[in-house]
């Protein structure tokens, strides 16, 4: 009996050693680096990490990433109700697919087709021009801008959102509207007292790891931006390519704080994810 | 009226995610000046571009290969008899979203770059990083294959029939999972295949994949580099499209 | 009451029903039984309001609600899959309707908390759907129904989710219901018992169109048409010729045997018509020796059902189904030559 239970646990053993050396074992290192400063133990790595422009670009970086999280939640919403309306079954399927490829657009191919769709020569530019003899830059338009960047990151964001929402979308049922009609109930009534109810564990979830997306995307925001918007990850980047003198520790001690971030976002995701469990579904006879 | 909404949003959505792509395809066309295929015979014959595929492809494979082996069993048996566990390698699956790419990268290089393990500068990093990556996807596709399967009942009644556990798994088990498997690893192969910074960051640009090449690509011949990009999308939406393959199976055999 | 009239719908090129003419009078309780896909659900929604008519009108207390959208109509619907809202509980799912009606909360807790006991689920109240039985549900979407006293019930097969013997139970429990609060009522169903059971009249419904009309027992005895007889239990059918007609039977000859027979409810018999007579197994009786109006038959199979023995039975080229009761049968064997008659059905009730 012993030796089958250290048989069977021996089974886990793998999984774990992978996670522990791979994600665990560097994570306490940059703890330890983080309050380090090559010799002996200081808090100066949080202390520049928290002021001036690193608290600043952990300002941007956050309000960015609230803004594409927003964008990404409202067009995704959007879009994954009317998939789930229209009846095409075939229209579903492949935008849904289209959503799992789009969703992992990312990088400098991203960037790059943006510049040839919304750049000075882009192709959107030009016809834009063409047709209404304005040319976007002169509209103020810049890709290169806060605007420009949650244009491009709209592109992965709602296309995500989609794929996460789906399921939690597909649960409501076309008798629950009805019901609320024959109730005396109008359809505001109908998304205010049943469908929001239901979807707020989804919604809050995929905001939140939206907003880990967002804040986590580096190479995009590099192409797009360069150094012209001021991003933790861009910091981040710097402090490693040695733009700036290499300052490890520094680096460890933004990397934590970034971690926290997206560590409180994960969980609120996690969280959310066992409210809308399968469990909570119901309405049906299942007698 | 609603069904003019659901029209217009789908056409929005259809726009916003064909429009940078038409945009890409085109510039690889026309980007010259006038029309011309050349960027894609160029990239054709290019025998760096083909390496460069071979690269991500041995490196991708050697992920998902990571994947089905580490991370396949443990889920099964968690499943099984200790979903305590499981809930335990589950949150732990989420760990790449908390630890961003570049991190991950940062991290790697200062903590494999000196003995016992010194990896960081050399490919041998990968494919833990990228398995780390795909982990949740890859819980998630075998999770799905389980509860829908209901392996519970399949393991208890090859038990019933005298069959060890390590036999119900890889006899009776391994060949029901196989769409989940199927699946996750699709996940994590695209991973691998798409994947930059943590290359980039670990291997200090000595091993180039398709992703290294094309950023290469780009700042000498945006052209090709164009081409490349396109090519990769298409890889990924024809990886997608099997993955669905694979979805549509699994609903046929459980209607 | 309601009031429908020459209602039809196409689905394209598809009819699901034409031409559907009913009157339901003042805490009248009548079904819609009829085959899968007879178009049963589609009356019904459209009676809801949510599914627009392609002709005819719908009138609800003589107001013409055929075009008013279905939140205007005032009209109780509970859902084949109940459509319970899974994130209320079971008090919140009643109340629901009546904060819609903008109620004073201490009228809607009496009002709920009325209902709750009326369907006995006062202990449940604070119970989610998904945790309720499939009774429970029931009873709950029934009261949810029944919350702002809506002067109409419509159930789309209230019972077709539930198994055997709970629904045995809901089945009378609903009648009591009905009873109660008096409100009129058209049930959905494709169950023949349940709608003889419960129901004050029958609408037997074929392929989009109304087949029948009528009282259980009208449907279950005299049944106006081939498809009615065989959709409602079992049936012999009898060729006969008609020898002659009063105001209100028939005298008609079947092997040589004359009987008086109820002139059927719409049709027109005229003598030397030949035609057919539907009799129930329970109508056939069954002797050893030959009374007068008897005919010859030969015992073919003998099945015992319990309380019930069916004995089969050919009598020239006829083969003809009789139910005896177990205990009057014994005397019955394969083989046995015996002599039968038909016990015709009473007149129809004056409608
Ligand atoms: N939305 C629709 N579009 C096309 N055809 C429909 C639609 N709804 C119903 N039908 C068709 O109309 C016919 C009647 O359907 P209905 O649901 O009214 O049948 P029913 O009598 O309720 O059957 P059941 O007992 O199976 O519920 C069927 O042939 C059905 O396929
Ligand atoms: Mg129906």
């Amino acid at each position: 009996m012993k030796s089958k239970s250290m048989l069977s646990l021996s089974i886990f053993i793998p999984i774990f050693a992978f996670v522990a050396l791979f994600a665990i074992y560097p994570a306490i290192g940059m703890v330890i680096g983080s309050f380090s400063n090559g010799s002996h133990a200081t808090l100066a790595n949080y202390k520049s990490a928290l002021q001036g422009q690193y608290l600043s670009a952990f300002a941007t970086t956050s309000l960015l990433s609230l803004e594409g999280a927003l964008i990404g939640i409202v067009g995704g919403g959007l879009v994954t109700w009317a998939l789930t309306r229209s009846r095409l079954t075939w229209l579903q399927s492949t935008l849904t697919a289209v959503s799992s490829v789009m969703a992992n657009f990312a990088g400098l191919p991203l960037a790059v087709a943006f510049m040839a769709t919304l750049g000075t020569s882009g192709f959107v530019t030009i016809v834009f021009e063409f047709l209404f003899g304005k040319n976007l830059t002169d509209l103020g338009f810049n890709l290169a801008s806060a605007t420009g960047l949650m244009i491009v990151y709209a592109t992965f964001l709602v296309p995500l959102a989609v794929i996460l929402l789906l399921p939690a979308v597909h649960s409501i049922r076309s008798e629950w509207e009805e019901a609320v009609y024959t109730l005396g109930g109008s359809i505001w009534r109908y998304i205010r007292a049943v469908v929001l109810p239901i979807l707020t564990p989804s919604l809050v979830g995929t905001f939140a790891l939206l907003f880990a997306n967002a804040f986590s995307s580096y190479v995009t925001a590099y192409a797009i931006a360069g150094g012209s918007i001021n991003l933790i990850p861009i910091q981040i980047g710097y402090l490693i390519d040695g733009n700036v003198t290499m300052n490890l520790g520094l680096g460890d001690a933004l990397a934590m704080l970034e971690m926290v971030v997206l560590g409180l976002a994960v969980v609120v995701f996690l969280a959310m994810q066992r409210i809308a469990g399968p469990n909570k579904r119901g309405g049906e006879g299942r007698a | 009226m609603h069904k003019w909404f659901v029209r217009i949003i789908l056409t929005l959505f259809i726009l916003q995610m064909a429009l940078p792509v038409f945009g890409l395809v085109l510039f690889t066309f026309e980007g010259g000046g006038n029309f011309s295929v050349s960027p894609y015979t160029q990239l054709f014959t290019d025998s760096a571009f083909w390496s460069a595929c071979l690269q991500s492809l041995v490196i991708s494979v050697l992920s998902v290969a990571l994947a089905i082996v580490l991370i396949t069993p443990a889920i099964w048996y968690g499943y099984m008899y200790y979903p305590q566990i499981l809930r335990v390698i589950e949150g732990f699956s989420f760990i790449s979203f908390v630890i961003p790419a570049v991190v991950l990268g940062l991290a790697y290089v200062q903590f494999f770059s000196g003995p016992p393990l010194a990896l960081a500068g050399t490919p041998a990093l990968l494919p833990f990083a990228f398995t780390l990556l795909g982990m949740p996807y890859y819980v998630q596709a075998i999770l799905n294959r389980l509860r829908l399967m209901d392996a519970k009942t399949y393991h208890d009644a090859a038990r019933s029939l005298g069959s060890s556990a390590w036999r119900s798994l890889l006899q009776i088990q391994a060949p029901l999972l196989r769409t989940g498997i199927v699946n996750g690893s699709i996940l994590v192969f695209s991973m691998g295949a798409g994947e930059f910074t943590i290359t980039d960051l670990t291997t200090g640009g000595s091993y180039t994949t398709l992703p290294v090449y094309i950023q290469v690509a780009f700042g000498n011949t945006p052209l090709e580099g164009s081409a490349m990009a396109v090519f990769s999308i298409v890889i990924s939406a024809l990886l997608v499209f099997l993955a669905m393959g694979a979805f549509g199976r699994k609903r046929r055999e459980y209607q | 009451m309601l009031s429908v009239t020459n209602l039809s719908k196409h689905f394209g090129t598809h009819t699901a029903v034409s031409d559907f003419s009913l009157d339901v009078g003042e805490s009248e309780f009548v079904t819609l039984l009829g085959p899968s896909g007879s178009g049963k659900t589609t009356v019904l929604r459209m009676i809801a309001g949510l599914l627009e008519p392609s002709a005819g009108q719908i009138h609800i207390a003589s107001q013409d609600v055929t075009s008013l959208p279905p939140q205007h109509r005032n009209i109780g619907l509970v859902f084949q899959s109940y459509a319970l809202f899974p994130n209320m509980t079971a008090w919140d799912n009643i109340a629901f309707p009546l904060r819609i009606r903008r109620w004073r909360a201490e009228a809607i807790r009496k009002r709920v908390d009325s209902l709750l006991e009326l369907v006995g689920l006062s202990h449940r109240a604070r119970f989610h759907p998904d945790s309720l039985s499939g009774g429970e549900r029931q009873r709950t979407a029934l009261a949810r129904a029944l919350a702002f006293h809506p002067p109409l019930l419509l159930l789309d097969e209230p019972l077709s989710a539930l198994d055997a013997k709970v629904r045995q139970g809901l089945r009378s429990f609903l009648k009591d219901v009905q009873r109660t609060t008096g409100v009129t009522t058209l049930m959905v169903t494709h169950d023949q018992e349940e709608a003889l059971e419960l129901s004050d009249r029958v609408v037997v419904m074929n392929a989009g169109r109304i087949e029948q009309v009528g009282t259980p027992a009208d449907i279950y005895y005299r049944p106006a048409s081939t498809f009615t007889a065989h959709f409602i239990g079992r049936v012999n059918a009898l060729q006969a010729t008609v020898r002659a007609v009063s105001s209100d039977s028939v005298v008609v000859d079947w092997n040589g045997v004359l009987m008086e027979w109820p002139h059927p409810v719409n049709q027109s018999w005229s003598a030397g018509d030949t035609v057919t007579l539907f009799a129930r197994p329970e109508s056939v009786q069954v002797s050893p020796t030959q009374n007068p109006g008897q005919i010859p038959a030969r015992v073919t199979h003998l099945s015992f059902s319990g309380a019930l023995t069916n004995v089969h039975l050919r009598a020239g080229d006829t083969e003809i189904v009789a139910d005896i009761l177990s205990s009057q049968a014994g005397w019955l064997t394969n083989g046995a030559e015996v002599y039968v008659n038909m016990i015709p059905p009473k007149r129809a009730e004056s409608q």
